[in-house]
């Protein structure tokens, strides 16, 4: 009976396998040579309503321009088209015609005023496929225009790359523009620039709460350098850590229940963590040297921070209990400042390399290289995308701040407020 | 509105199968009524004309002129009907290769001619469809990670209309993604309809040259 089965076993076997062979046929290789920048024509939005104000056109199309531009992905150029007919909705872009032209992408707008009303739409196509990829509308009022257009930025990155920008996102950092060293904003770009502290005293290493709603610094307002919680929209203004000595370049866990900062309560600074709260301190590092600036991994598991236990002060890490402490940058040279990188694989740190520079080593310590060269460059600070690091540099006389990608390249400066400007911390990362 | 650029247009010369007019693996089946225009058999090898070169021969006083005479008579004879034999051996081998050939060809055909299926190996399809996919890819190529990698199926209806592309496996850089797609979309205007009027399937792999296979 068996024996006489095994033909039939045979058949379905060959049966179900010979799809599977079929299917089996080895993959054909594609192959290309470069890595090209993709080309994006931005067109300033055309008027849908009866006023017609072309300078706010022509802002939204440069703040989309520039923003794009640096993000390293493509080479923007701003360029005019005719209006389309019955508007951005119903009409299709001429895809001939601008593929024509070598362009790989197009932002086309709309906008409409009443009064100080403002509504606003971006589109982005795909020449070379010839399909819209991306729509958003925004309302709101005029004052609202680079705001909108650096939102559209962010989502054309998160179209074409799956990680959205951080260009709509604020820089805070402390200027002396007031005649004190007080905490100031400013979007990505150094425009509209605004005093948030107003200590008359000196304001140092301010920290968002990963919400986006606190913010932490170091104010000598009182005559001593103590850590103080600063809520955004009330403006209410704390106290948390005034412990006797130094409470200093305070970090919140990227959870947001522990700030992670320097205190010398006990003699010299060391590391401790502490609740948002101020309380419960628990102490990290024991040392006979100075430990300060900690900077906590995106995943909260360890912290990296800077100690001169070698003798000139280094980077080092640690496990978020204190343990585990292991050197990572190299050399005798002096090295501070560390900055997680978003994603956890890289940390940037400031390096003494005639005069202090900005570099970029792996988490491991591993790969050290070197970012900037010109003038002295400190504090680096990773865009929440890991796209882009901001610096304070004295490159053009006072210290003023820099952005640029994270392989170094588009070194720009972007504030434009008088006096000296550093410490900056884009919002929303870590 | 851009500027207008002077469209360059690009001819494809497809060396591999230059005997086939369309890039199409060849008609599954000869038509009868084409059997008539059929080129005709290679012809029979003509006799050489000429009879074969004389072997130069030494003057000896010893031997009388008569005597040396006929023996350059022998010698040549002997060496036309080597010739002729030489020449025979040769048409019957090339007759045979020939016979082997049209023998093979009508049993399973060859991708290019008659009753190929465009399915075998370097099969012309695959190369054709290969080719104008590596040609829109070099002008989209885009990418933000170390070793980006897409593997894609595509299905090709009858008609030559693209009828799927499935993104089997990504390295999930999603530029790079984008860059193959909009290869794909760039290519399809110039896919042509599949040999045996079937629908093709194919496994591309698309990654950047010079960057291993993972």
């Amino acid at each position: 009976m068996i024996n006489r089965l095994y033909p039939v076993f045979a058949a379905l076997l060959l049966c179900c396998l010979l799809p599977v062979m079929a299917a089996a046929a080895p993959a054909v290789e594609v192959t290309a040579s470069g890595n090209r920048q993709l080309k994006m024509a931005v067109v300033p939005p055309q008027p849908a309503g009866t006023v017609i104000r072309p300078e706010l056109a022509n802002e939204a199309a440069e703040v989309i321009g520039f923003d794009m531009a640096m993000s390293g992905l493509m080479l923007t150029e701003q360029r005019t088209a005719l209006p389309l007919p019955g508007g951005l909705a119903l009409a299709r872009p001429s895809y001939a015609a601008w593929q024509t032209a070598g362009f790989d992408l197009l932002v086309l707008g709309e906008y409409e005023l009443r009064g100080d009303e403002l509504t606003l739409e971006f589109r982005l196509f795909d020449i070379t496929g010839q399909k819209q990829l991306a729509v958003k509308r925004y309302l709101g009022k005029a004052k609202d225009l680079r705001r909108f257009s650096h939102n559209f930025s962010d989502h054309i990155l998160l179209t074409l790359t799956g990680t959205a920008g951080s260009f709509s996102l604020p820089i805070f950092y402390v200027s002396s523009q007031s005649g004190n060293k007080e905490v100031w904003q400013m979007d990505w770009d150094g425009r509209n620039a605004r005093q948030i502290t107003h200590n008359r005293s000196i304001t140092l290493s301010p920290d968002l709460s990963p919400d986006g709603r606190e913010l932490i610094y170091t104010s000598y307002k009182r005559g001593n350098p103590d850590l103080y919680k600063r809520n955004l929209a009330s403006g209410l203004e704390t106290v948390i850590s005034n412990r006797s000595g130094l409470n200093i370049t305070g970090s919140w866990s990227p959870d947001g229940s522990k700030i992670a900062l320097g205190l010398s309560k006990d003699g010299n600074t060391e590391i401790y963590t502490i609740a948002s709260s101020g309380k419960n301190p628990n102490r990290l590092t024991i040392s006979q040297s100075a430990n300060v600036s900690p900077a906590w991994s995106p995943d909260g598991s360890k912290i990296a921070f800077v100690s001169d236990k070698l003798g000139n002060p280094q980077v080092f890490v640690m496990d978020n209990n204190g343990g585990n402490q292991q050197r990572l940058s190299s050399g005798t040279a002096y090295s501070s400042n560390p900055a997680w990188s978003p994603d956890g694989s890289k940390i940037a740190y400031t390096r003494s390399a005639g005069g202090f520079q900005i570099f970029v080593m792996k988490a491991d310590g591993s790969e050290q290289y070197q970012l900037t060269d010109i003038g002295r460059n400190e504090r680096p600070r990773w865009s929440p995308d890991g796209r882009l690091i901001v610096f304070s540099s004295n490159r053009d006389g006072r210290e003023a701040i820099y952005v640029m990608r994270a392989d170094g390249s588009g070194q720009t400066r972007i504030s434009t407020t008088a006096g000296s400007n550093n410490h900056p911390l884009w919002a929303g990362q870590q | 509105m851009p500027e207008p650029a002077p469209v360059q247009t690009t001819y494809y010369v497809d060396v591999v199968n230059m005997p086939v007019a369309a890039p199409r693996a060849g008609s599954p089946q000869q038509a009868a009524d084409t059997e008539d225009l059929a080129p005709p058999p290679p012809p029979e090898p003509a006799q050489p004309e000429m009879s074969a070169p004389t072997v130069p021969v030494t003057s000896s006083p010893a031997v009388s002129p008569k005597k040396q005479t006929q023996k350059q008579a022998d010698s040549a004879s002997f060496d036309q009907q080597m010739a002729k034999l030489q020449t025979a051996a040769d048409a019957r081998r090339q007759a045979q290769r020939l016979d082997e050939l049209r023998t093979k060809v009508d049993a399973q055909g060859r991708s290019g001619m008659p009753k190929g299926m465009g399915s075998q190996a370097g099969s012309d399809y695959t190369a054709y469809i290969h080719s104008r996919l590596k040609d829109a890819f070099q002008e989209t190529i885009s990418y933000q990670s170390k070793a980006p990698f897409v593997q894609v199926r595509l299905v090709i209806a009858a008609n030559g209309r693209l009828l799927s592309a499935r993104f089997e496996k990504s390295s999930k850089d999603q530029l790079f993604e984008l860059a193959v797609r909009r290869a794909i979309n760039m290519a399809e205007p110039q896919f042509v309809p599949p040999p045996d009027d079937q629908q093709y399937e194919g496994l591309f792999v698309f990654r950047p040259e010079g960057v291993a296979q993972q």
